[in-house]
């Protein structure tokens, strides 16, 4: 659990504080397009080598979307619900990542491509609804704070990702993302408020992408890691008022 | 912008995350802690119906039993490989029944059955056999004894300590968590069967066949007329006879009650039969007793009204696991005072996963199998998270000994529970506790799981897969 001792929602955490995190949100969005472009990119090789029936290229080419998809998702929910419930729906066989996972490494066959094309138009409007969406301090604190429950739930059937044995990567690509929105974003602003706090979260970060850094899932502490991602969650929760922003929601 | 944002060790950390996040360390195939194939029973809209002896004629349950009932619960408990696969006594006995669904390959011959000297959980039990025996229903386990299939064990701490020590590797059980866990399953009654009065003679308006098989039931064999059913399945007794015997199967075997028995399928130690008729068969074919084909009949026929119930499972409610819940945090009201950190410590955990649990009945946005409601499930979900997160500042305080900070944590907490409690009614519509949103979104994994399925890989044959 981080001490937050120090930082409270105070009167001068306000509107202005808000404002200059909105702007922070903003210069956030390059690294978040770059990840979508890096998804993107990998999606068009995967739908191209699963025409070519080349199933090894197509899915060395989905774990490498996966990358992208997973390192952007403090925004996916939070602000493009629809978009993120075609390109990552569960459980649906039809249509999203998770229903070409089942193909190229359950089947393992390439049995995927109108899939594979829907995701590429979907990841394809999802890229240009964000270059035309106004990210919001706000919006990127709840992403991170889901982000980081969502890290501890149950991996025991294999996480989010089972056909593929990706989960692991994909924790790890979570962490980094939940990284970099604090870093962009709030630890400006909470260096200043609190430095001890801003060097406490950095190393429940480092904590917590240590304990993923595991060879395979089966040997990553499950209970430990739950526990880290609650704390997390309660830190990114406490850090809203903290920083004039509200308590960030946790629904998805 | 600032072209730099990141301290060098964040720096690394995002680097080693852009690496790792595309390796194909991990690639091709399914990396969850238990074998491809496992079921451990999920789909299960109803659920086993729980009576507690303490709660007749308007008692509740103790501390001790509530205690036990976390424990129960808690994967902890079992330690080692079942912590890290989230399975704890309850997976398998569920409500302290059984689980009829579950198959866990390399351990189950058929659903139903587990093998407790497998290689998983305990290597060095690992006897090199598959040799799964059918998971008992734990009902009426006071009136039981001895314990095990083979009856190997006259008390029912010893039982359950080997089971935590011996088949899982688990820690040692504390005394304490040891009595708990026997009082939680000495509490659990059989479920309610109005057709069986004193002395477990059959009631009511009995059927010809069951009048007959009644009479069957109680006459002496006729190769041995010291032997019947009823002298080994004695009714007066709960339908057994606290002994050994062996009837042909491969060895001694204690006598399994017959009450709730029309849920405990499969039959036998090892589960070889899955009906009644397959049982009756046996024992006519082991003690040549002649029945004709009207006789097994008449025989099944009262056996199914012995192994009835009036109610054996209902459907699965939200009311069912906030009753459930509010019991486990109850036993923090004696836990914190105590300044027991590690009776907290399972306390807590156990709370945490329930409500996890809880929280996936309301599925989430990007569930696609599920239309409408999207703005209540993200309230409930919220509200449910909100929980959790309170737990854990609960847990982080007990473990630091701030316990007056955790007894002002638990007040907060059951606020935060009884106020989701409208938001999670309101989403109930499309939550799985609705039958047929919970149908839904099962044919929606089952149907990706087919497409994930490659006959090159398959698994082997079930027994019980036709």
């Amino acid at each position: 659990m981080l001490c937050f001792c120090g930082i409270t929602a105070t009167a001068s955490a306000g509107p202005l504080a808000a404002s200059s995190l909105d702007s922070a949100a903003a210069a956030f969005k390059p690294y978040l397009l770059e990840q979508i472009a890096r998804c993107l990119s990998a999606t068009k090789i995967m739908r191209e080598r699963i025409g070519a029936q080349d199933l090894a290229g197509a899915q060395r080419a989905w774990l490498d979307a996966r990358g992208g998809w997973e390192g952007s998702e403090v925004i996916t929910n939070e602000f493009f619900a629809d978009l993120d419930r075609k390109i990552d729906a569960w459980p649906d066989a039809e249509k999203g990542f998770h229903a070409i996972e089942a193909r190229l490494f359950g089947a393992h066959d390439v049995k995927a491509l109108a899939a594979a094309e829907e995701l590429l138009n979907n990841l394809e409007d999802f890229a240009t609804q964000l270059r035309a969406t106004k990210l919001t301090a706000q919006g990127l604190l709840n992403g991170s704070t889901k982000l980081a429950y969502e890290i501890g739930e149950n991996k025991a059937e294999g996480g989010e990702s089972p056909f593929s044995g990706n989960s692991l990567a994909e924790l790890r690509d979570n962490i980094a993302s939940i990284a970099a929105a604090y870093n962009y974003v709030f630890a400006p602003t909470v260096r200043k408020k609190n430095a001890a706090f801003a060097k406490t979260f950095i190393k429940d970060l480092e904590q917590m992408h240590a304990l993923v850094s595991v060879p395979t899932l089966q040997e990553l502490d499950q209970a430990r890691l739950r526990m880290l991602s609650e704390d997390l969650a309660n830190d990114l929760a406490m850090l809203g008022p903290a920083v004039g922003l509200e308590k960030p929601g946790l629904g998805n | 912008m600032n072209r730099n944002p990141f301290g060098a060790a964040l720096a690394a950390l995002l680097a080693s995350a852009a690496l790792t996040g595309t390796s194909l360390a991990e690639f091709g195939g399914n990396a969850g802690l238990l074998p491809a194939g496992s079921e451990l029973g999920d789909e299960a809209y109803d659920r086993p119906l729980e009576v507690f002896r303490s709660e007749h004629g308007g008692g509740r349950k103790s501390y001790l039993v509530n205690l036990g009932d976390v424990a129960f619960s808690s994967p902890l408990t079992l330690g080692g490989a079942a912590r890290q696969a989230g399975i704890s006594c309850n997976t398998c006995h569920i409500n302290a029944t059984t689980n009829p669904r579950l198959y866990i390959p390399g351990l189950s011959s058929r659903s139903g059955t587990f093998d407790t000297t497998g290689h998983l959980f305990n290597p060095k039990a690992d006897n090199g056999v598959l040799d799964p025996l059918t998971i008992p229903s734990l009902r009426g386990a006071h009136l039981l004894a001895p314990y095990g299939h083979d009856g190997r064990t006259l008390s029912l701490a010893d039982f359950v300590r080997n089971v935590i020590v011996n088949e899982f590797a688990g820690p040692e059980p504390s005394q304490e968590m040891l009595s708990a866990i026997v009082a939680y399953i000495e509490d659990v009654d059989f479920a309610p069967n109005r057709r069986i009065g004193p002395g477990g003679k059959l009631m009511g308006q009995l059927t010809d066949a069951e009048r007959r098989g009644a009479a069957l039931f109680h006459k002496p064999f006729p190769h041995d007329p010291g032997l019947s059913c009823a002298g080994c399945h004695v009714p007066s007794g709960a339908f057994v006879d606290h002994r050994q015997h062996d009837v042909g199967s491969g060895g001694l075997f204690k006598t399994p009650t017959l009450l709730d028995a029309n849920f405990n399928a499969p039959y036998f130690h090892d589960g070889r039969y899955t009906t009644y008729a397959q049982v009756v068969s046996h024992f006519d074919r082991i003690f040549y007793l002649g029945l004709s084909a009207l006789d097994r009949q008449d025989l099944v026929a009262y056996l199914q009204a012995i192994g009835d119930a009036d109610q054996a499972l209902v459907p699965d409610t939200i009311e069912a696991h906030i009753l459930e819940i509010s019991d486990f945090m109850s036993v923090l009201d004696t836990a914190l005072p105590d300044h027991s950190v590690s009776i907290a410590a399972v306390t807590l955990d156990t709370v945490d996963r329930e409500v996890r649990e809880l929280t996936e009945q309301f599925p989430e946005q990007k569930n696609s199998a599920v239309t409408g409601g999207s703005q209540e499930r993200v309230r409930a979900r919220g509200a449910l998270k909100e929980l959790v997160l309170s737990l854990r500042e609960i847990e982080s305080a007990t473990r630091n000994g701030r316990f007056v900070e955790a007894t002002a944590g638990l007040v907060r907490s059951r606020a935060i529970l009884a106020a989701a409690r409208p938001l999670l009614e309101a989403a109930e519509s499309w939550s799985l506790f609705n039958r047929q949103i919970h149908d839904a979104h099962f044919a929606a994994v089952r149907r990706l799981n087919q497409n994930a399925f490659d006959p090159a890989s398959a698994p082997r044959q079930r027994y019980d897969a036709d």
